[in-house]
């Protein structure tokens, strides 16, 4: 009951609530992009030389490129030569949080996310990047114990250049596609996790990302490599302030499973939606992939998607590993005008590799919500085996559900199966609430939250409860 | 000759001798403009004309008379109404029109002008526009229902060298009217042949139409086939197709419901075999309130065979108490075989129903086991699963000696003693 209760308040503040900006000192890059920007910002890391040219090639093939068009969204061209591709908090935090800019503390206060150490009950490690820097990693000595890297990936480049040359580009390589391209070529931080063999990761790892600063790109990189046998789970986390104008979001992610590894990656995305109107908001232009590449591996995606203006992005996994398994649970909520392309890729290499998608899309208002996915079994991937199931609640009459499944078999000892509905929730479900005294927009908000409650169960429970909350707020005056 | 000097010639003969010279050229010209759909366009992703590149065409060719005996084994009925058409002309002899001549108008391309195309959704239905030999143009008066099918009948004759033709049809069909249409494609030589049919309906108020389209051609038989079909309020769709055999078959269905209480299904069965590529591609746009969709495709692949599923259903802002329905589904017999599916829904509207579901697959272990314990060969058990996956689709053809035609030939494919 209590938990209701909470719902109902939250129900009953309006919009945004990370909306604030914070009033930070910070230094930014000239504005643009070219060889130029792209030296400085690898000079600002200490990067080493390889790491450079590889940006500077990337750079190279972004430029041969073109903007895709085919996702089923709409958005006036972006200017890339109009974004600060770096901004940092000027004085680099030091090793202490006592050193750290008591305004960012107090803004990573007002995010509820748990900075200080001496929260050591909430039992999460945190890694805080902040427009474009990684302004503070929590636990780190305490996991260094088991043998666990987590920290900035500038920092590992540092400390560790030979296991991040060794991974990074493996699973998205610059060439794949043109926002991991300019990804590769400006990302600034990001976080790198390296769990070792055998280890069980002794509590959840978690990134918040924060965009601050006007007028910039966030382009961050996230690299997480679980030896054999190892497990891990990841949380993230992303909020912006309000601002009139679009932002533009541009990361990547990278899994990759060793034997028997296992990772689980839960997202919760908030960035800044615009407002009511459509103005202003988030491009969130991701790119996530994570490989089995040995045999019982296994990768997990849970993704909440509330936030952004427009959302792209496919969290996906090959399945190169013989027996490894694939997942993605996700629930994408618009509202106003957003505009959500999102979906999954599961590709099938090894034997006996099964894989299963739930996407639980909710459109209302103006936005439009789209499932795009990619089932592919290859000859090889003998008796592999998936399941899709993507729903669509529609509220509203003037939003829009779209469902693009690809599906691609090969070979005949596969199953693969897939099934969609589209629909509203119906008078019928609704009378049924109204006849127990449970008024129009609780009931909305309960039937919601029923019917993502197969993905958000997947959630580790701190965020459980605030993706909970989440999407009652997107929901907020949709109904009725 | 090679395809591209073939279009040119074609044209240049055809331009000055028959139909609407400007509409003709205009087609040409956007033909010109866009190219043979390639692999970079979405709806041809998976589609691959690379046959084209084999077509050897000589002119002086000289194909004899097709005699009545050489296509009286693919008549439906003989009471059955019916049209021939040979390697692009209409052939009276052949045909049978009976007293049917009130309801229907054939006329010749150079007679006749009619719909023009606003769009070209893809290049060979502008070089379809721009080529067309012959074609029927059916106008069906209000309150008329055709008391017998009519077979349409399209016959490719030659030796060893290609054929392309080139076929264009209309029917209009008048408010609480009905007529059903078996279109029949069949090659009758050695060489090979590509043949495009872009046919247009226009369905009144209240009609009904139910369009069989029975594809059993020959290994090196090539087919192009678009369907534009315009519902108005009441009407009623039943479209039905059987790809059986055929090197490329690639069938176009689009279908717009632009009036309220429409129903529309569409069935397709396909059976591919060894490097066999069968595509069928279809659209439905509901852009009116409470109208039913129903699509359901069967699929058996077996061979190295591809066979590709592209479903789409447009529900626009208006289109409220929509009910969609689509179902593709697959057995894959072979390792070697490809399936390519795509249920694809765009919905705008909220008061809808809509679902699609998709599954590939093999036969049931268990339900061999079951057969075969009960004293059934295993090839026999084999067939009759196929067999009962087919029917599913097949029971539902209402015209009775073209079902037990069709069962005919899958037993016959499938090996059912």
């Amino acid at each position: 009951m209590a938990k209701d209760n909470e719902l109902l308040e939250q129900l009953s503040q309006s919009d945004y609530k990370y909306g604030f900006v914070s009033n930070i000192e910070q230094e930014f890059a000239p504005i643009g992009l070219n060889e130029d920007i792209i030296k400085l910002i690898s000079s600002k890391k200490n990067e080493p030389d390889f790491m450079l040219q590889w940006r500077l090639k990337a750079f190279k093939h972004w430029k041969t490129l073109k903007e895709p068009e085919w996702a089923k969204v709409n958005y006036p061209p972006i200017d890339y030569q109009a974004i600060y591709y770096y901004a940092s908090p000027k004085a680099k935090p030091k090793k202490s949080l006592d050193e750290i800019d008591p305004e960012m503390l107090a803004t990573f206060e007002k995010l509820g996310i748990p900075l200080n150490e001496r929260k050591i009950l909430s039992g999460v490690a945190v890694d805080a990047v902040f427009d474009s820097v990684s302004v503070a990693t929590t636990f780190k000595e305490k996991l260094a114990e088991k043998g666990v890297i987590f920290c900035p990936i500038s920092d590992a480049l540092v400390e560790h250049p030979e296991l991040v040359r060794k991974y990074i580009g493996s699973v998205v390589p610059y060439t794949d596609n043109y926002f991991a391209a300019l990804n590769s070529a400006v990302f600034t931080d990001g976080s790198f996790c390296y769990i070792p063999k055998g280890v069980r990761c002794p509590m959840e790892l978690s990134t918040y990302f924060r965009i601050n600063a006007a007028s910039t790109g966030q382009f961050e990189r996230t690299l997480i490599v679980a030896d054999e046998g190892s497990y891990v789970s990841y949380l993230e986390g992303c909020t912006a302030p309000m601002r009139d104008e679009n932002q533009l979001h541009a990361a990547v992610v990278e899994l990759v499973a060793h034997k028997d590894a296992q990772i689980k990656y839960s997202t919760v995305q908030n960035w800044y939606p615009g407002d009511k109107e459509g103005r202003g908001g988030i491009y969130n232009f991701v790119t996530k992939r994570g490989i089995c590449l040995d045999s019982n591996a296994k990768i997990s995606w849970t993704q909440v998607e509330t936030g952004s203006a427009i959302t792209w992005k496919y969290p996906s996994c090959i399945l190169k590993g013989d027996n490894s398994v694939g997942e993605f649970y996700s629930v994408a909520m618009t509202n106003h005008h957003q505009q959500a392309d999102t979906g999954t890729k599961m590709i099938h290499i090894g034997k006996n590799t099964k894989s299963r998608i739930v996407s639980k899309g909710i459109s209302a208002g103006l936005s439009h919500n789209s499932y795009r996915g990619l089932v592919r079994v290859s000859k090889k991937a003998e008796g592999a085996r998936n399941f899709s199931q993507c729903d669509s609640l529609l509220l509203g009459d003037k939003c829009g559900a779209h469902t693009f499944p690809y599906i691609e078999v090969s070979n005949k000892t596969s199953t693969v199966e897939h099934e969609a509905t589209t629909s509203k929730i119906s008078d019928d479900i609704l009378f049924y609430f109204n006849q127990r005294g449970i008024g129009r927009e609780e009931a909305v908000a309960m039937i919601v939250n029923g019917y993502a409650k197969e993905v958000l169960s997947q959630l580790p429970m701190e965020f459980a409860v605030e993706a909970q909350k989440l999407l009652a707020v997107s929901l907020e005056g949709s109904v009725g | 000759m090679n395809f591209a000097q073939k279009i040119e010639k074609e044209f240049n003969l055809i331009i000055g001798s028959s139909g609407d010279p400007e509409a003709r050229s205009v087609a040409m010209s956007i033909f010109k403009k866009i190219g043979l759909p390639g692999k970079k366009i979405e709806e041809w992703k998976y589609t691959n004309i690379n046959f084209l590149n084999d077509f050897e065409f000589d002119d002086n060719e000289k194909i004899n008379k097709v005699l009545f005996s050489e296509i009286e084994h693919l008549i439906i009925s003989k009471d059955f109404y019916r049209m021939v058409f040979v390697n692009g002309q209409f052939d009276k002899s052949l045909s049978f029109l009976d007293n049917m001549d009130e309801h229907i108008k054939l006329y010749q391309a150079s007679q006749r002008t009619f719909h023009n195309y606003n769009h070209y959704p893809n290049g060979f239905i502008a070089l379809n526009e721009s080529l067309f030999s012959e074609g029927s143009f059916i106008d069906i008066p209000d309150n008329t229902i055709l008391d017998k099918p009519l077979q349409i009948l399209y016959i490719i004759k030659n030796s060893e060298n290609s054929v392309f033709t080139n076929y264009k049809n209309q029917v209009s069909i008048g408010k609480h009217s009905k007529i059903d249409v078996i279109e029949t494609v069949r090659t009758i030589g050695n060489g090979s042949t590509f043949t495009t049919i872009a046919s247009n309906f226009k369905l009144g108020e209240s009609s009904t139409l139910n369009y069989y389209n029975f594809q059993s051609d020959s290994s090196k038989a090539n087919y192009y086939g678009y369907r534009s079909i315009d519902q108005s309020a009441k009407s009623n769709f039943n479209d039905f197709t059987i790809s059986i055999a055929s090197n490329f078959i690639r069938n176009d269905v689009f279908v717009n419901l632009l009036g309220e209480h429409c129903e529309t299904s569409l069935s397709g069965f396909y059976y591919t075999l060894n490097d066999e590529f069968f595509d069928n591609h279809s659209l439905i746009k509901h852009a009116k309130p409470i109208c039913t969709s129903n699509e359901t495709y069967h699929g058996i692949l077996d061979g190295a065979s591809t066979a590709v599923f592209n479903g789409k259903i447009i529900v626009e802002p208006d289109a409220q108490k929509t009910q969609a329905y689509q179902s593709n589904r697959n057995i894959l017999l072979s390792d070697t075989a490809n399936i390519f599916t795509k249920p694809q829904l765009e919905i705008y509207a909220d008061d809808v129903k809509c679902s699609h579901g998709a599954t590939m697959g093999s036969l049931e272990k268990e339900h061999l086991f079951y057969l075969c314990s009960r004293g059934i060969t295993e090839k026999m058990a084999k067939s009759m699963l196929l067999m009962a996956f087919a029917n599913r689709i097949t029971d539902k053809i209402n015209i009775e000696p073209l079902r037990s035609n069709i069962e005919k030939w899958l037993s016959e494919k499938l090996e059912i003693e």
